[in-house]
């Protein structure tokens, strides 16, 4: 269960960090899963080019190792405090997003994001000024951070020593598909945990 | 630079551990260039079916952000008071190793290990062929192992001094028929430590990398230190295992 001040929090900034929502085991399995990738699987799959990152682990995306960490853990409930109770369809695909440190020498860049299923060609999005800088959300191994659809986001560029191991997948509201574009205007109709926030706000 | 007492265990149980010996910054930068070609060059090289994870990272075998952490440290001088001073030749190569985790579910063998330079026809030297060909390890972790099983630089404490013993009797000869299975005294050490953490071990150590069941790579350097007149002494120093280490001989000689 999410408190009031954590649904006021994700209505107002768009985003939500959840400390500790998966068990250390089940991350530390799913790391483990992953780490093997990188080395006995290594890069596979789709176009390594334009998606680097997503070349690696795809044999893992419909594994219950990568899926139970949505679906069998906290996540779940707090994504049906927020978008609703039985309204959240189980997550079936994950994403590994490892983000492997940039060069040694390398400037790091500013993060730089965009909007999800914006089709250019190569997935990106025309430039627009935010009034906020960009946060580049720090945490420990099984935080959680739900994200609005329609959140600029990225993954940071990496200028650690350490690679950057995340679990993203895109959850869906039953309804997702007949709800369809409209919600680029109407961004709280699948959120029914959150939507009467709006109306006291 | 080393206590008598680092020197004493490195003389009777064949590796000494010098914790922190590398600077942090150096071990960051050293992790971020392997973690960088972990994922963005990847596998590629050497022989990836007899040697699956020593393949990675064949770009960085001579990169300076590695053999500094060699050459730029207290390490040279470190292996001087061991080997003597000005007997230790420069690092030109040091192999990043990571070594990945097996699969969920898959239970970890026994450590299992081996003495360099015995070929077996498929580790780059032909069957029959043998050769001694270097003087210590040094071995650098750039990330912590904690626990044991999970890729620990693996050490058979004394094996140094059996195997000299079994050689005396055997002739290094018995080289040509393979690695020989003396039966050793001592259970497999593995090695746990943290990042910036240094392993020396003689040359004459049965050793290896023991299997890989936490969750993370294990990320280390590894390098072969030879005295300057290693290819002199040749194969002498199958027996003859102190021949090469000036800064410890009279210990060794004092435990004999």
């Amino acid at each position: 269960m999410l408190s009031n001040e954590q649904k006021q929090e994700f209505y107002e900034q768009g985003y939500l960090k959840i400390p500790g929502a998966v068990p250390p085991s089940m991350v530390d399995e799913a790391r483990k899963a992953m780490n093997y990738s990188i080395g006995a699987v290594g890069q596979t799959g789709e176009d390594a080019e334009a998606f680097k990152v997503a070349a690696y682990c795809h044999e893992l995306r419909g594994e219950p190792l990568m899926t139970d960490l949505f679906n069998r853990t906290g996540v779940m409930d707090a994504a049906e405090c927020l978008i609703g109770k039985g309204k959240v369809l189980p997550c079936e695909n994950v994403q590994m997003a490892m983000r492997f440190p940039t060069i040694l020498d390398d400037d790091v860049p500013e993060p730089r994001g965009h909007l999800d299923g914006l089709g250019n060609g190569k997935n990106g999005m025309a430039k627009v000024d935010f009034p906020h800088p960009a946060v580049q959300v720090t945490g420990k191994a099984g935080d959680a951070v739900i994200a609005h659809h329609q959140m600029v986001h990225t993954g940071g560029p990496n200028a650690s020593p350490d690679i950057r191991y995340a679990a993203i997948t895109r959850l869906r509201h039953v309804d997702c598909e007949a709800n369809g574009i409209e919600v680029y205007t109407d961004i709280w109709r699948e959120w029914d945990g959150v939507r009467d926030l709006g109306i006291t706000v | 630079m080393l206590t008598v007492a680092q020197k004493q265990h490195f003389v009777d149980e064949g590796y000494v551990q010098i914790p922190g010996a590398i600077p942090t910054a150096m071990i960051e930068a050293a992790r971020r260039a392997v973690n960088h070609s972990i994922g963005e060059v990847g596998m590629g090289g050497e022989n990836a079916e007899g040697n699956r994870s020593g393949f990675f990272c064949a770009e960085l075998l001579d990169a300076p952000v590695i053999t500094d952490l060699y050459n730029r440290t207290p390490v040279i001088a470190m292996a001087e008071s061991l080997m003597g001073e000005g007997n230790v030749q420069p690092v030109e190569r040091a192999k990043p190793y990571p070594r990945f985790p097996l699969p969920p579910g898959e239970d970890p063998p026994e450590p299992r290990g081996h003495l360099d330079g015995i070929g077996n026809g498929s580790n780059g030297t032909a069957k029959g062929d043998y050769k001694r060909g270097f003087t210590a390890f040094a071995v650098i972790y750039l990330a912590d192992v904690p626990e044991p099983y999970s890729g620990n630089f693996t050490v058979w404490p004394t094996s140094h001094r059996i195997f000299a013993d079994y050689f005396k009797r055997e002739g290094h000869e018995v080289l040509k028929n393979g690695m020989p299975r003396p039966e050793l005294p001592e259970p497999p050490v593995m090695i746990t430590g943290k990042a910036g953490d240094l392993v020396f071990a003689h040359h004459q150590m049965m050793h290896g990398a023991c299997a890989n069941a936490s969750p993370n790579v294990r990320l280390a350097v590894i390098t072969r230190l030879k005295h300057k007149d290693v290819e002199v002494v040749g194969n002498d120093a199958y027996t003859d295992i102190w021949r090469e280490w000036a800064g410890v001989r009279d210990l060794a000689e004092a435990a004999s």
